[in-house]
């Protein structure tokens, strides 16, 4: 494979605003209920007293997350069609609606949550092919005010960003192995 | 109820290869027993009807077809290719009973569907052991899968049979054999599963939980059935068919139930349990 493209979330600064997933769907054309890009809160902690005293540990932060376009696609590889496939020279995984028979193998493949039956077939992350094919970026990583997204080949993002794909709250990377990068919150790795 | 068509599909052809096993054992010793022919045409409508409600929950069901083109990495491409081969096989094999052709074809063709049959179930049970739910990755659902196709299967071959049942080794015992040793591996699987964090702990909470009545209710369905099984081979009973199909019937709720409960489970390891 040429090269893996994958995404970065500085989770940090990840405000829960939603306009990345709020693109995603616009972009896309998304039917009510189907989200390619996902903004999640995740809370927790409790307020205790101690010595009389309330002390609060409470947290929330967010994580954005589309498909990861793993190395180890568990949804391409159990596709019983083909439908689901790794694209060879990005590493990109998508559908072909025309092969796809809407068994929805792969929803119960990916840990993720990325493929999503939709009316008589799955659908997912195409990682805006078209507009990268015009040189533009995926639509969410355009939209995102809090310029916590970024898109590009893995191993540049993993250089730059360091190698947490796993965070409290996320599945074991190992399963699938993302092409995804997370500068995490300090909670989520707490 | 959204796995219905799933629940037919595996419970009927589990049950039609589970016929198809016993009849071959059985005719290894009584070979000319006039219960075969009967037999071999429930399996081949269980798998008729199985195959058919399969294609329900896809949503192109005119391209089903199409899902035997990766058998080189999916297990579901493994399971349609092996449960239509058992299904073949059994067409010819039903068509070599009807005609009369020579007993060792015969029983050639028997046991080829017998045994694609078998390999169909271990790629059923793979299929669903490589998805990301944890109740389901278990080698348990190895061991439901199997004991469903040997009671549903004896269940058929007993049916088939009806008054005739006397001449059929008891099978009845063999199923409650196999009955006592799927309940033994039941509080291991609950173990193994409750010990994986989140979703094994949340589907081992609901089996042992909300759906706790449905558990012992499916177990007690499965044996009230068996019971009225053996009583239905006792010199008594030898002629009456009523309660060869109650026993029946009770047994088939129970696998029913067995079934939902293993989809129900399936609850995937996903985003946000922390």
């Amino acid at each position: 494979m040429a090269k893996q493209y994958g995404f970065y979330v500085d989770q940090q600064h990840c405000i829960g605003c939603f306009t990345c997933q709020v693109a995603c769907k616009d972009k896309n054309d998304l039917p009510v209920g189907i989200r390619w890009r996902r903004v999640r809160e995740f809370q927790g902690g409790d307020t205790i007293i101690e010595n009389d005293v309330f002390k609060s540990n409470v947290f929330a932060y967010w994580l954005s997350l589309a498909c990861n376009h793993c190395e180890i696609p568990k949804c391409a590889i159990n596709c019983p069609t083909g439908a689901m496939y790794k694209r060879e020279e990005d590493g990109i995984v998508l559908v072909d609606q025309d092969k796809c028979i809407g068994c929805g193998y792969c929803t119960w493949s990916c840990p993720y949550e990325a493929p999503q039956l939709s009316g008589k077939t799955v659908t997912k992350c195409n990682f805006c092919i078209d507009l990268q094919a015009q040189g533009k970026n995926p639509a969410c990583v355009d939209a995102c005010i809090m310029r916590v997204l970024e898109y590009g080949p893995i191993d540049e993002l993993r250089k730059k960003y360091g190698n947490v794909a796993q965070i409290k709250g996320l599945p074991d990377p190992s399963i699938t192995k993302p092409s995804l990068v997370i500068t995490p919150h300090k909670k989520a790795i707490e | 109820m959204k796995d219905l068509p799933l629940i037919v599909f595996t419970l009927c052809m589990q049950a039609a290869i589970g016929a198809i096993i016993w009849s071959a054992i059985v005719r290894l010793k009584d070979k000319e027993a006039p219960v075969f022919k009967t037999n071999t045409l429930i399996a081949l409508i269980l798998s008729i009807v199985g195959m058919l409600a399969s294609l329900v929950h896809l949503g192109k069901p005119h391209l089903a077809i199409t899902s035997l083109s990766n058998l080189f990495s999916s297990w579901l491409s493994r399971e349609i290719f092996f449960s239509g081969g058992f299904f073949v096989l059994l067409l010819i094999f039903w068509w070599l009973e009807r005609t009369d052709k020579t007993e060792g074809v015969r029983n050639v063709f028997c046991w080829l569907a017998g045994l694609a049959g078998l390999v169909a179930i271990f790629s059923m049970g793979q299929l669903y052991r490589q998805t990301i739910m944890p109740a389901w990755q278990s080698a348990n659902t190895f061991v439901d899968f199997y004991a469903t196709a040997l009671i549903l299967g004896a269940v058929v071959l007993y049916v088939a049979a009806g008054k005739e049942r006397g001449r059929l080794p008891r099978l009845d015992l063999a199923v409650l054999a196999i009955v006592f040793i799927q309940i033994a591996f039941v509080p291991g699987y609950l173990a193994s599963v409750g010990a994986i964090p989140g979703a094994g702990q949340e589907s081992a909470a609901l089996l042992a939980g909300s759906y706790g009545v449905m558990m012992v209710l499916r177990w007690l369905f499965v044996l009230g059935g068996i019971f009225l099984f053996v009583l239905s081979r006792t010199e008594r009973f030898a002629n009456q068919v009523g309660i060869l199909y109650t026993g029946v019937g009770v047994l088939v709720v129970g696998a029913f139930i067995g079934r939902f409960l293993f989809y129900v489970s399936g609850i995937p390891i996903g985003i946000g349990i922390i």
